[in-house]
């Protein structure tokens, strides 16, 4: 497979083909200000639905105008991005150099979401920043085949081939008697963004019978899962944790170390180096990867500029 | 009044010197105690697309010792939940190094008005604790690896209980290719792989695949390439070209490792997975349907497994070995490819 690197992202659907911002009309009168139908029935309207889009994820990911700081583009994961080439947000699937980078551990979710203390009640939604989750739990299985019946192992074989695509996969289980799925990714990275692209998609492929009718099913349910309440699964969990934490261990001691030695080679020295921060390195190699090469910032010499010292 | 926000960094770019923040007295929410604080908004460089903002109230941010915009520990740039950890791991034990975090509102702001230091950050919040700490780190990574070696032994899987006796997997056993030897002359893109322990995740059986076959790209993209099943201990693994799949088996007969059934053994960190050539391809559901089906599956694996060369004994293992082998060769002499070959069952 080609590398995404060595080509421009595709243009995913043309803006003739996104379907109107105006939802169908289940009400009197519209309310410009929120975007909905007003006086008439429940007002609600269907609330599932299946996305007419999907990321494709061997021609659509590729070079935008992307800076060293932009995170993934959420209209990209749902398969629907105009812009292509020309959107400021990455178009790729995340995968090692990304999970490197600082951007996407923090507060915010890889697409510059925030997120927030608590899970949403229904574990949907942008997430937690207090707890790490990289599971994600697969509903609506039946809604997303259109009611048709499969055999378990052809329904966990399609999950399979949906889910493996987006990240490095730990482990994939399909609960048959619940008709639900958990997929839990290698990092958190890839479950945020797997949950986005798979939200509100069908389960049916192009060569089955249902597959014209797929827009009346009412798409997959991609949720944040909870903890795993077997003893075995959390004892994994624990040693996983365990070595997660002696690698970051390591990082910290190494970093140390050489903070030290630059020290006192600082000492010695009597004019210091003028080295790049370890964030500014990475882009700057990320940057050289797309063919783009740094300059040196000019010096702003405005007089309103508001110092700070970097702690 | 107006004290300096508590900023890392990584957020501030690489001028932190020249970045021009932006003022809002009380202009949002702290994301933790709910309450008001005054909001500082900046662009890391003046060609970033990205505005970062604070989501911490400074009070919050300092107790826990993290930067305001990031929520990252201001000493390791880790998440709170990963710092708490570090310190836990090198002090030896975890009783006072969880960060609190309240549910309702209320609580919150009492959380948020007490003031001191939550969690792991008192120690790392504190100069004199955090340079003790780092002192006591390297000694505890001998330490903790000494731990984990002792308790990374294999876990044990499901047992042979009574309630698995009734299942019946002869059927998924026959199609296992259990009898088939790995040589040089095995010209097939899918493979077994069995001994997979619990604990293995399937990225790492992906990453050693494509370390002994030599490429990144070993996977088909059309179908399931790699389909680990944790319950049964078993999975499989299907290549993109017959040249890939020539390279993983010359990898593996490289290594000189074969098992006493004549497969090779792909090493993944410190276990063993055997790999047998499967000339039928596979499914997800090649390893069983239900729960206790690979349940069994996994208990007569492991058995097999055990039994080395010493075959003859009592096992269904060896009969329906057996029974594969002759269906096999039947195939073999036939020369077609087997319809189950490349068909993924969708």
């Amino acid at each position: 497979m080609q590398s995404w690197r060595s080509r421009r992202a595709r243009r995913q659907v043309s803006e003739s083909d996104l379907p109107s911002g105006v939802p169908p009309q289940n009400g009197l009168t519209f309310n410009v200000w929120y975007n909905k139908w007003s006086q008439g029935g429940s007002g609600h309207g269907r609330e599932r639905f299946v996305s007419p889009f999907r990321l494709d994820t061997r021609r659509d990911p590729g070079t935008t105008l992307a800076g060293s700081d932009a995170r993934f583009c959420l209209y990209f994961a749902r398969g629907c991005c105009v812009l292509g080439p020309k959107c400021t947000y990455l178009h790729h699937i995340p995968d090692e150099s990304d999970a490197a980078n600082p951007l996407f551990s923090g507060s915010s979710d890889c697409f510059g979401r925030q997120k927030f203390a608590e899970l949403r009640e229904d574990m949907g939604g942008v997430g937690s920043f207090n707890s790490h989750n990289a599971t994600l739990y697969v509903g609506g299985i039946s809604g997303a085949l259109n009611g048709r019946a499969l055999k378990p192992a052809q329904i966990e074989s399609r999950l399979r081939f949906m889910f493996t695509r987006l990240g490095s996969i730990e482990r994939i289980r399909y609960v048959e008697d619940k008709n639900c799925a958990f997929v839990k990714y290698r990092r958190q990275l890839s479950a945020e963004f797997a949950r986005e692209v798979m939200m509100n998609q069908t389960l049916l492929l192009p060569n089955d019978r249902e597959w014209d009718q797929r827009l009346e099913g009412a798409g997959l349910l991609v949720k944040w899962a909870r903890d795993d309440p077997n003893p075995e699964a959390q004892q994994h969990q624990r040693q996983n944790d365990k070595k997660h934490m002696l690698q970051l261990l390591k990082t910290i001691v190494a970093g140390a170390e050489e903070k030290e030695a630059d020290t006192s080679k600082a000492e010695e020295l009597p004019e210091p180096k003028d080295t790049l921060s370890p964030f500014l390195q990475q882009a700057k190699k990320r940057l050289h990867a797309r063919g783009i090469e740094l300059e040196p910032a000019l010096k702003r010499l405005r007089a309103d500029t508001t110092e700070i010292e970097p702690r | 009044m107006t004290a300096e926000p508590q900023i890392c960094t990584l957020c501030l770019g690489d001028s932190p010197s020249t970045v021009r923040m932006t003022r809002v007295p009380l202009g949002a929410q702290c994301r933790v105690c709910t309450l008001p604080f005054t909001l500082y908004h900046f662009k890391p460089s003046a060609r970033s697309h990205t505005l970062v903002k604070t989501v911490l109230c400074p009070g919050c941010a300092s107790q826990r010792d993290v930067c305001q915009c990031c929520m990252r520990d201001m000493q390791w740039h880790v998440s709170i939940e990963e710092r708490d950890q570090i310190v836990a791991l090198v002090q030896g034990d975890d009783t006072d190094t969880t960060t609190p975090a309240a549910r309702n509102s209320m609580m919150k702001r009492f959380l948020a008005r007490k003031g001191g230091k939550l969690g792991g950050a008192k120690v790392t919040g504190d100069a004199a604790a955090l340079a003790e700490l780092v002192e006591r780190m390297r000694g505890s990574i001998a330490r903790i690896e000494g731990e984990l070696q002792e308790e990374s032994e294999e876990s044990k899987g499901p047992g042979d209980s009574d309630r698995l006796a009734s299942v019946d997997i002869s059927k998924i056993l026959a199609r296992l290719p259990l009898s088939q030897p790995l040589t040089a002359d095995t010209h097939t893109r899918s493979f077994l792989l069995y001994n997979i322990p619990q604990t293995l995740p399937e990225w790492r059986v992906g990453d050693a695949v494509a370390r002994v076959a030599g490429a990144a790209d070993w996977r088909d993209g059309g179908t399931d390439s790699l389909v680990v099943n944790h319950r049964a201990g078993a999975g499989g693994v299907r290549f993109a070209s017959d040249a890939l799949a020539d390279a993983f088996v010359a990898g593996l007969l490289r290594a000189g490792e074969v098992s006493a059934h004549g497969h090779g053994v792909l090493r993944v960190d410190q276990f063993r997975v055997h790999v047998a050539p499967w000339r039928g391809g596979f499914s997800a559901g090649s390893f069983g349907g239900s729960r206790d089906a690979q349940a069994k599956l996994c208990v007569s694996l492991r058995r097999f497994v055990a039994m080395g060369g010493a075959k003859g004994s009592s096992g269904v293992d060896t009969k329906a070995a057996g029974r594969v082998g002759k269906r096999n060769k039947g195939r073999g002499a036939k020369g077609s490819k087997g319809r189950r070959a490349t068909s993924l069952e969708l």
